[in-house]
């Protein structure tokens, strides 16, 4: 018996033939059928769905004027004879915000040492003898002035490794002497640090507390799952990530706006063949521990996880049947009571129903590499992103655009291959990303393109990527037809500040 | 727009009228369906004739579902393309009204303003000293971050076991 034909990436409609466009009336730039209505958006985000009649009588330019359909149209700006042009340059500056300012994300590697031995780590991580693989005080001390040169008013510096608390007095250094330099340079300076918590201890504690550093960590789920994926022989991971997220929550309760909103840690789940079993456990677990919600994240075949895909690794289908299971189970618990969000949908609504830049660089047009964040190495070498460092660890240092020590931000930013990226992952310039309905709120990763189809462009009919986003965006826009699921996203999303107006 | 099966080589073939249907829309359908087949194009007179090679299956069923997603999908092209190219200058318009605004607004600091006083230059000399001494102390304990040798190999604790 014959399979199923797997749907067009670009799925269609069975009257096009029929259809005669009226050019002067239409401004959609893409259609796409999504649960039984036909989707249309226009390249600042706004959306209408529509049934086949509607999006017929639509492109061809006989939708009553004045009708309600005509009053959503005009005021979602997919009417072409009525278009305000002003309140769309607007729009487009809030859309892609991030075109107008320099990289906020710099991602500082003080060491690849790592004590766990996580199934699926991207980080290509060492032992924690190998000392030649933490970042010198000097090394330091360059790269936080060789961030201080990007202009950006926003400057996150974000900890990371290995386990950047293994060299721990990098990271001290390197917070102070930010800080000592924001003193004059004035910008809006965030630091935090992603860590295990395994080595963690009162004196960091009060270190991170007193110097106002974001605390991240990563959670697998129950106890079981977390100690299977994160291993750890100095015990059981899952008992010292409880332990130290319950303390930083503590702190985040004093009665201090300032407090909470520096201290309140977060977690990361990473997903492996494991975890695809357990979606409403996991949840549960994030809602035990007091998580305001959970970022599902598909695992990318970078480091270790490569290596191990035949053990930990699963296909788009396997990951999105997870994915809707874990989402409707999140559904339930908010029509229930319980506030708890899903970061993946939460960057996608912000960007379809506030259509404003969620600050997400891994969804961008062109992407965030270089442009958004920085990665900086151990050694002083900087790369458009980590995933770029990463995939130099692993061997292939394409994405490295300069060293801390003799490079300029200037020459970091010119540099061919941020160039390159930026050419590649401009979705206008893929043949594919071009007429997709969902370009408005989609994004390339030129490092994973390298990786698993080895190029920068890649190539979207066969990119897992592509389809894993073009099946989230499904399951969004399902979910937004549906009047319950689309009150629980709105919660999600806060009330629309002004010039939101008419998602 | 009719074509033909041919199940033992796995093709599909149709003809194409170039007055129709131009290369870019059968271009923009075939890239659209390269996850399923090869096409080959070759312009003959008056019509493109495409072969499309299936990559998937070869069965009677597939074939033909593969050849109604070229011609639906050549449909469809032709639409997004039109959608495409009218609203081109609107985008581009709105676009240039953006940036234009945009470069109004230098976010860059004066370098100058950024220059560190004495008093931090010397702390930040102190903060180093600090993470120089702290680190110095830390690489004299005996084993560093793994005190017990756990993650040392069988090999490294005891020697390489010698050839027999």
């Amino acid at each position: 018996m014959a399979s199923a034909a797997p749907p067009s990436r670009l799925t269609g409609c069975d009257a096009a033939g029929s259809i005669r466009l009226d050019e002067p009336s239409v401004a959609a730039a893409a259609y796409r059928k999504v649960a039984g209505r036909f989707l249309i958006t226009n390249d600042v985000g706004h959306h209408a769905l529509l049934s086949e009649k509607d999006f017929r009588a639509y492109l061809e330019g006989r939708v009553e004027k004045d009708s309600a359909l005509w009053s959503e149209l005009q005021a979602k700006s997919l009417i072409r004879t009525h278009l305000d042009f002003d309140k769309l340059a607007r729009e487009y500056r809030r859309r892609y915000s991030f075109l107008f300012h320099a990289a906020p994300l710099h991602i500082f590697v003080v060491t690849q040492r790592c004590n766990h031995k996580c199934l699926y780590c991207h980080s290509s991580v060492v032992g924690p003898d190998a000392l030649e693989k933490d970042m010198t005080v000097e090394t330091a001390r360059k790269a936080v002035d060789f961030i201080f040169q990007c202009p950006s008013r926003d400057i996150i510096i974000e900890f990371q490794g290995g386990e950047p608390t293994l060299n721990w007095p990098v990271v001290k250094f390197a917070t102070r002497y930010a800080r000592l330099k924001n003193e004059t340079a004035k910008r809006n300076l965030f630091i935090t640090m992603v860590s295990n918590f395994s080595t963690m201890d009162d004196e960091k504690f009060d270190f991170i507390l007193k110097n106002k550093i974001g605390i991240c960590t990563s959670l697998d789920g129950p106890r079981p799952l977390h100690d299977k994926n994160r291993i750890y022989t100095g015990g059981p991971s899952h008992d010292l990530t409880e332990k130290w997220l319950r303390r930083f929550q503590e702190a985040a309760t004093v009665n201090d706006d300032d407090r909470a909103r520096h201290f309140q840690p977060g977690a990361l789940l990473t997903t492996t063949r494991y975890t695809l079993q357990y979606p409403r456990e996991i949840v549960d677990e994030y809602v035990r521990l007091g998580l305001p919600g959970l970022f599902a994240r598909q695992l990318s075949p970078i480091g270790f996880a490569k290596r191990s895909w035949n053990v930990i690794g699963y296909s788009v289908d396997e990951f999105m049947s997870f994915y809707r299971a874990l989402l409707d189970y999140v559904i339930e618990l908010n029509e229930k009571g319980t506030p708890f969000f899903e970061r993946a949908a939460l960057i996608a609504l912000t960007k379809i129903l506030r259509r404003t830049e969620p600050g997400y660089v891994d969804l961008r047009s062109p992407s965030g590499a270089a442009l958004g964040v920085m990665a900086y190495d151990y050694d002083g070498s900087v790369y458009t992103g980590d995933e770029a460092r990463m995939l130099a660890a692993e061997g292939d240092g394409f994405f490295k655009v300069g060293h801390v020590a003799s490079t300029t931000y200037k020459d970091a930013i010119d540099h061919p291959v941020t160039r390159a990226a930026a050419a590649a992952t401009l979705l206008e310039n893929q043949p594919l990303c071009s007429q997709c309905v969902y370009k408005p709120y989609c994004g390339l990763d030129s490092v994973l393109n390298r990786q698993m189809q080895r190029s920068l462009w890649g190539h979207m009919p066969t990119n897992d990527r592509c389809r894993l986003y073009m099946g989230l965006f499904d399951v969004i826009f399902e979910k937004l037809a549906d009047p319950k699921a689309r009150a629980v996203f709105e919660s999600w999303l806060g009330p629309e500040s002004a010039g939101t107006e008419g998602a | 727009m009719k074509y033909k099966i041919d199940a033992k080589t796995g093709e599909v073939a149709l003809s194409v009228q170039k007055k129709l249907y131009s290369v870019e829309l059968l271009q923009g359908a075939a890239y659209v369906l390269t996850d399923r087949c090869v096409a080959y194009v070759e312009a003959k007179g008056t019509a493109h004739e495409v072969t499309l090679k299936s990559t998937r299956g070869r069965s009677r069923p597939e074939l033909e579902a593969l050849g109604d997603a070229f011609v639906n999908e050549l449909l469809n092209q032709a639409l997004r393309q039109k959608l495409v190219s009218a609203n081109r200058a609107i985008m581009e318009h709105v676009i240039t009204r953006a940036l234009v605004s945009a470069t109004a607004e230098p976010e860059g600091q004066d370098a100058a303003a950024e220059a560190l006083s004495a008093e931090q230059q010397a702390e930040i000399d102190k903060l180093i000293a600090e993470a120089e001494a702290e680190i110095a102390t830390l690489s004299k304990r005996k084993g560093g971050a793994d005190p017990l040798g756990i993650t040392k190999t069988w090999e490294e604790v005891h020697g390489k076991r010698r050839a027999a």
